[in-house]
């Protein structure tokens, strides 16, 4: 998984700019991403869900109020409309009357009773009437004729008390009974007008009740909708990420989980918990890096301790011959032979170094590494290793490999491991092919060790990275080899395959991404 | 040209295995008769020398631990020094623990064989009883062999050979043995017989230097000798002074170097820095 | 001392051919010096010597093999093993497949000269050589 490494960036943050701060470093940057996950706005997921019911809620709430209040409109309506209806019918029965009265001469008593009635209804509900009507100027009109109504109707009234005959009637002329009537018939008509306006007014706040149920209730689902979406999202991309860093973890890489997460929730609190189970774990593949790199060391030594009695020999024969025959050689002699001890000597220093460059205790650097001249170095190491096996070692590498970013120690206990069991597997004359070239991938490396030995049973290839699986006797093999191997690789950022079939030989191949950094700007990328 | 040696839990067959193959092979034998010589050169009780041979020290037992390492080591001095000649037959010694890299020492471990053992009331024990006795006696070498070699005298890996007495009856083994003696595989060559010299050297500088000190290691490759010893850290440079004037006055010591071994627990906090 | 001891070194260090040889000479012997093991047992095939002297760990053909063919071709020839690789099966092994006497490295002249002496006298040759200083 070559991508963005969240690592580095947060080593820059890291104010004493330990430059070997890189992946082999345990638990330093678990802590710092402890602390930069405080700097983010705490906004969990229950909160979430929270926030979505309670805006839910709210939302309700305002329908039920604005549904409330437009029933309280409509119920005020139709009262009115009642009213208006009354007036009317107050109106209608006073103009009955006084028809009649005008055709009998009876029942004009009754007739001021209900313009009177007609009158007070109006008086009481004025307000609403006026709105009705449009204004007050408006309001003056209907009242006004009321009261010419009425006033018509108490002279005649008064008239007819008066002259307590039909006669003095014909005094109230012709003229004012038309009047009369057109008063009577006016005040009508606007009674009418307003009960249908009402009427109309009435619809219009019913048909709204319709709009407000169906555009709320669209509403309601929509805001319900994005929340789960955001919900989900959020969810899913989370759990993406964890089961990509869950992927890698289980190759062998325990590089602390860093999640772009912008908010503080639950995920955090998982997340510690996972980077502190991954330090641990961490912690303990580095004892087991370091075990096998011991066990490995223990092997190169006895190999060492036999490849310097070679130079040994070789001084030790030289320089007895000088003391036996000192004074009989020429000076000729004795340079060249104090030249073999020179060279000798330093022959042996090699050896020593090569296996205590490896050997030694180093804090995990990382660094740029030329993979050709730590493989060479690595087969001088295993020379002696090589020589009693009997097989033969083939190195090819491609004539420019770029280098990558590593650790070379560790990178060299894999090529160390691989070569190990690869002679394990051989027989005395076989032949190992390593090799170094460019990745099938743009911008990747690869090396393979590939031997013409026993092979691996495919019933038993799934299981050969797996930790203390070994097929070898209880004293030599732990079966810790490629496991290592492969936890080492994957801090690397690269990946470990082998291919085998059963009495063909085996050919693992390590591919690493090449991180071309120019020096020192490894943590500005 | 070679040396075999024996190691058993049972004694009796031991010896008379040993006995017959020397005979067969006219080959000198070297047993616990040879604790008399032993006390005599280095002027020690021969009671107390068998004793160091069979308990392990411990604060309830007489011998002090310096004591019997410096016992051991007139032992291991006195034997590797007959080892030197060739042509014998070793048992009842241990010797097998310090002869290991020597390839033309046969080693063989022989159990088992109470049962048939019937001249001697030695055994006439019930079997149970005398299984339990066995496993007692065994657990006691263990812990003897761990404290004086660091190693235990039963491991198979040891030995060259384990036969098991109760399947093979004492002639066989006689016989057998005799033969794989005959194998040029253990005869002794340049390189066998520099292994038993450095041995030997070996063997004398720490004999030399337990008289007065303790904790002393030796190794010895070539005729280069390496003493590693450990104590406080302040006499540290006394110590060493002291061993170096002690062992230099050893013969046949080509290089001389002495080590300081540090304590264990600090190395282990370092190993996984 | 009629006719001198012939001997053929077989060791892949080129020093240990350029050292032997002289020092040898100096007692009697007539030395062939090779590097490479095939060349030494063409050699071989042709020419029956007293003595072989050979490493044991070396490409191709190695010291075992060559002490097999020596053995079968010539039982009187005296073999002399010696290696850097000194194992105590290891030196076993070659005892048993017959060689003479197994060297481990590193050696001073003196101690192959030793062996050569005692092997010229297994072979009823004897030569002329200190054996005072060995083992100083
Ligand atoms: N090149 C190979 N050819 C055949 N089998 C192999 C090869 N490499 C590994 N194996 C198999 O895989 C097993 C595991 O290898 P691994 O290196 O992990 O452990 P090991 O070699 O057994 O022990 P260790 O490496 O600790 O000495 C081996 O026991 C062997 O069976
Ligand atoms: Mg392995």
């Amino acid at each position: 998984m070559p991508g963005p490494h969240p690592p580095i960036s947060k080593i820059k943050k890291d104010d004493n700019g330990s430059r070997q701060a890189g992946q082999f470093d345990h638990g330093s940057h678990l802590s710092k991403d402890g602390k930069t996950f405080f700097f983010f706005r705490h906004f969990s997921i229950r909160d979430q869900i929270y926030l979505g019911t309670i805006l839910v809620f709210f939302f309700a709430l305002v329908m039920i109020l604005i549904l409330i209040l437009n029933n309280n409109r409509v119920q005020k309506q139709m009262k009115f409309l009642g009213f208006v209806n009354d007036f009317s019918l107050e109106i209608q029965q006073a103009r009955r009357y006084e028809k009649n009265y005008f055709l009998y001469g009876t029942n004009l008593d009754d007739a001021l009773e209900n313009i009177h009635m007609a009158e007070s209804i109006f008086i009481k509900e004025s307000e609403e009437f006026s709105k009705l009507l449009g204004g007050k100027q408006a309001l003056q009109k209907i009242p006004d004729k009321i009261l010419a109504y009425k006033t018509l109707l108490e002279q005649l009234y008064l008239l007819e008390t008066k002259g307590k005959n039909r006669l003095s009637i014909k005094s109230f002329s012709k003229e004012d009974e038309l009047k009369l009537r057109g008063f009577g018939r006016d005040i009508l008509t606007s009674a009418q007008l307003m009960a249908a306006f009402e009427k109309a007014n009435l619809e219009k706040t019913l048909f709204r009740f319709q709009y407000i149920y169906v555009y709320s209730f669209l509403i309601l689902l929509v805001f319900l909708a994005i929340n789960s979406y955001l919900l989900v999202i959020r969810l899913y991309s989370t759990f993406k990420q964890i089961t990509i860093h869950a992927k890698r973890v289980s190759s062998g890489d325990f590089r602390p989980i860093i999640l772009r997460q912008k908010v503080r929730d639950e995920f955090t609190g998982l997340l510690t918990s996972i980077n502190d189970m991954l330090k641990k774990l961490d912690l303990r593949d580095a004892v087991m890096i370091q075990d096998h790199k011991i066990k490995a060391v223990g092997t190169l030594t006895a190999g060492v301790a036999h490849e310097i009695n070679n130079p040994l020999n070789n001084i030790m024969l030289t320089v007895h011959m000088l003391l036996e025959d000192y004074n009989d050689l020429s000076k000729e002699e004795k340079i060249e032979m104090l030249g073999d001890i020179a060279a000798e000597t330093d022959r042996s220093k090699k050896i020593i170094r090569n296996l205590l460059d490896f050997a030694r205790e180093s804090a995990s650097t990382m660094e740029s590494v030329d993979l050709s001249i730590l493989l060479k170095d690595t087969l001088r190491l295993l020379e002696s290793q090589i020589r009693l096996s009997g097989v033969q070692v083939d190195l090819r590498c491609a004539k420019k490999i770029p280098k990558i970013h590593g650790d070379a120690q560790k990178l060299q206990q894999v090529f160390i491991n691989l070569l190990l069991n690869a002679m394990d597997a051989s027989i005395k004359g076989d032949k190992i092919q390593v090799t170094g070239s460019l990745g099938d991938k743009a911008n990747s490396v690869k090396v393979s060790v590939a031997d013409h030995g026993e092979g691996i049973p495919k019933d038993l290839l799934p299981f050969v990275f797996d930790p203390f699986f070994t097929t070898k006797s209880k004293g030599k093999g732990t079966g810790l080899g490629l496991s290592v191997s492969q936890g080492i690789i994957a801090k690397h950022g690269g990946n470990i395959t082998v291919e085998s079939r059963e009495g063909r030989g085996a050919c693992f191949t390590l591919s690493f991404p090449i991180i071309n950094f120019p020096e020192n700007s490894i943590f500005s990328s | 040209m070679s040396i075999l040696i024996l190691s058993s839990e049972n004694k009796e067959l031991e010896k008379e295995i040993g006995k017959k193959i020397a005979q067969k092979l006219s080959f000198a034998t070297l047993n616990e008769q040879f604790f008399n010589k032993i006390a005599a050169r280095h002027r020690l009780e021969i009671k107390k020398i068998s004793e160091a041979m069979n308990i392990t020290p411990s604060i309830l037992k007489l011998m002090p631990a310096k004591t019997w390492h410096y016992y051991l080591s007139c032992v291991e001095l006195e034997v590797l020094e007959q080892l030197l000649e060739d042509r014998c037959v070793c048992w009842g010694l241990a010797a097998h623990l310090y002869v290991m890299v020597i390839s033309h020492v046969l080693k063989v471990r022989l159990i088992g064989g109470y049962g048939s053992v019937s001249q001697s009331g030695q055994f006439s024990m019930a079997p149970d009883k005398m299984e339990k006795h066995i496993a007692q006696q065994e657990r006691n070498r263990e812990k003897w062999s761990m404290a004086a070699f660091n190693r235990k005298e039963a491991d198979p890996g040891l030995y060259d050979m384990v036969i098991n007495l109760d399947q093979i009856q004492v002639d066989e083994v006689v016989d057998t043995l005799s033969m794989t003696m005959g194998y040029s595989r253990f005869t002794a060559m340049t390189y066998s017989k520099k292994k038993m010299a450095d041995q030997l050297l070996g063997a004398r500088v720490k004999n030399t230097l337990l008289k007065s000190l303790t904790d002393i290691h030796v190794h010895v490759q070539d005729g280069t000798v390496v003493v590693t010893t450990s104590s406080m850290k302040r006499e540290k440079s006394k110590k060493i002074e002291t061993i170096k004037e002690i062992a230099g006055r050893i013969e046949g010591i080509r290089y001389l170097e002495v080590r300081w071994n540090k304590d264990i627990i600090t190395e282990a906090a370092t190993i996984f820095r | 001392m009629s006719k001198p001891l012939e001997i053929l070194l077989l060791d892949d260090e080129v020093i240990v051919g350029k050292r032997l040889k002289p020092a040898l000479g100096k007692i009697g012997c007539a030395v062939e010096v090779f590097q490479d093991s095939a060349l030494a047992i063409k050699r071989m095939q042709e020419k029956e010597f007293d003595i072989v002297v050979t490493d044991i760990y070396m490409d191709g053909v190695d010291g075992m093999q060559v002490l097999d063919l020596v053995r079968k071709k010539s039982p009187r020839t005296k073999i002399i093993m010696i290696t850097g690789h000194a194992m105590i099966s290891l030196a076993r092994e070659a005892m048993e497949k017959g060689a003479f006497d197994f060297i481990a490295k590193p050696f001073k002249p003196d101690d192959l000269k030793a062996v050569i002496a005692r092997a010229a006298k297994a072979l009823g040759a004897p030569i002329q050589f200190d054996d005072k200083k060995v083992g100083g």
